[in-house]
């Protein structure tokens, strides 16, 4: 199982997670993950259009909708975790559900370094999924965070105040006129947010081209890439730890949450991967990594807007801070391990 | 000696994700203008990393007195509503107040 971790875009991550414990003075440029993040969606949208422009319109639409189900029913599971566990705020748990519904673009791509270390194939529609699956999350988010402002009204008499942990308790007095426009407001941003438009259009654009001219974008796409993942990872790296110092804010127990939640969703995502979708080891891989992993790039700035309440130190520390390392480290190789066994091809 | 003329002046520190929204209120209000900067630091929200995806920015807003409360409603609107923002006022003097009371386009 170590052996899996011995590949460079890993010991990067971990690079920078020993950066920052060390107190390096090592810093980025800043911007250098968004540029980063840019080039690496763009990158794999376009490999991923020229494999599917010969793929299967019925396998293509039956992952879109599976994209869909976890998408919707990921968060709501979520959400429903953390009310169990009484630990926050019913408008903290709408926020955080809303993370772990959605994807981390980071962790598909280091899954993918992964399995490319392995020499696994993969199928290409779980990119699909990815851009799919980047937006229902916040839509759930926000209708959980709805439900949750109500209830937080009803008790607002009595311990309402302690229900609400961070906010400043005004947040009763706004109209639905008002609510209905930032709804729109928001779908709207769901859906043409940064990544899915890089994602989506990349990938239009990579199955619209001639198969000649992808030829000359081929070590643009194909043979820096790995080195850019690194990059990216040995930021995330430092960017994490940073976010480690936060365990004690966030508490044993939600830290654990941070755990679980990924090994729920990569269980259910290899489920899907292999009895729904009926793909090879290496697709049911990257499903499970989809179910898993938590945004911490598209969610978060909709969450500030959206769901204001919440305190966004719980939601970065869990989805940056535990569960992106989780997965990183330990999950894509678990992931790939429970593939493995249910394929019965074993490890 | 050169003439001097009192004005307001707004500073709100908050998250990059308000931004559209401050600005949609400072063009409703008819401010002349308005200057936003990336801002780092820490509070009762923990630290602000400045990593692009979550950011801070500090907003500069100066106009003239009587245009003062319009903003500040709208801006105590959006504290009412759970955000998070720093706002302070202090009292700045200018050398052109004219450029104070012209509207910005957008």
């Amino acid at each position: 199982m170590l052996s899996n971790l011995m590949i460079p875009a890993v010991l990067f991550f971990g690079l920078g997670v020993l950066a920052r414990l060390v107190k390096s003075d090592l810093k980025f440029p800043p911007d250098l993950a968004k540029a980063l993040s840019i080039y690496l969606l763009m990158a794999i949208g376009l490999h991923g259009g020229v494999e599917l422009a010969k793929a299967d319109l019925g396998a293509a639409i039956n992952a879109i909708i599976w994209a869909l189900i976890l998408g919707f029913a990921m968060p709501v599971l979520g959400y429903w975790l953390l009310i169990v566990t009484r630990r926050v705020s019913p408008l903290d748990a709408a926020a955080i559900a809303a993370h772990y519904g959605s994807v981390s673009a980071g962790t598909f791509l280091t899954a993918i370094a992964f399995l490319d270390t392995q020499g696994v194939v993969y199928e290409t529609y779980p990119l699909i999924m990815l851009a799919v699956m980047e937006s229902p999350a916040i839509i759930v988010g926000l209708l959980l965070a709805a439900q949750a402002r109500q209830k937080v009204k009803l008790q607002a008499g009595g311990n309402g105040a302690a229900a609400m942990a961070n906010g400043n308790g005004h947040g009763n007095g706004h109209g639905n006129g008002e609510d209905k426009i930032r709804l729109g407001a928001l779908l709207h941003e769901a859906f043409t947010n940064g990544s899915v438009v890089i994602l989506v259009g990349s990938m239009a654009i990579g199955a619209m081209s001639l198969p000649g001219s992808m030829d000359k974008l081929k070590p643009f796409i194909d043979e820096i890439f790995m080195g850019a993942l690194c990059l990216f990872l040995f930021e995330m790296g430092m960017e994490a730890a940073r976010r480690l110092g936060d365990f004690k804010r966030v508490g044993a127990l939600l830290a654990g949450y941070g755990v679980v939640m990924p090994l729920i969703g990569g269980t259910i995502g290899v489920l899907i991967g292999h009895y729904a979708l009926g793909f090879g080891v290496g697709g049911t891989t990257l499903v499970a990594v989809l179910a898993a992993s938590a945004s911490y790039i598209a969610v978060p700035p909709a969450m500030r807007l959206a769901v204001p309440e919440a305190n966004p130190s719980l939601y970065l520390t869990l989805s940056l801070g535990i569960t992106f390392p989780f997965n990183v480290v330990l999950g894509i190789p678990l992931y790939h391990w429970m593939a493995s066994a249910l394929a019965g091809t074993g490890p | 000696m050169v003439d001097l003329y009192p004005e307001k002046l707004i500073s709100i520190i908050t998250t990059s994700a308000l931004e559209e929204r401050l600005v949609r209120i400072f063009r409703e209000r008819g401010t002349s203008g308005y200057t936003i900067v990336p801002a780092r630091g820490a509070g009762s929200r923990g630290e602000q990393s400045g990593l692009d995806f979550d950011a801070n920015i500090l907003v500069k807003v100066i106009l003239p007195a009587d245009r003062l409360d319009p903003v500040l409603d709208d801006l105590k609107r959006l504290l009412g509503r759970g955000h998070h923002l720093t706002v302070f006022v202090s009292d700045v003097a200018v050398i052109t107040p004219e450029k104070f009371t012209r509207p910005f386009d957008l």
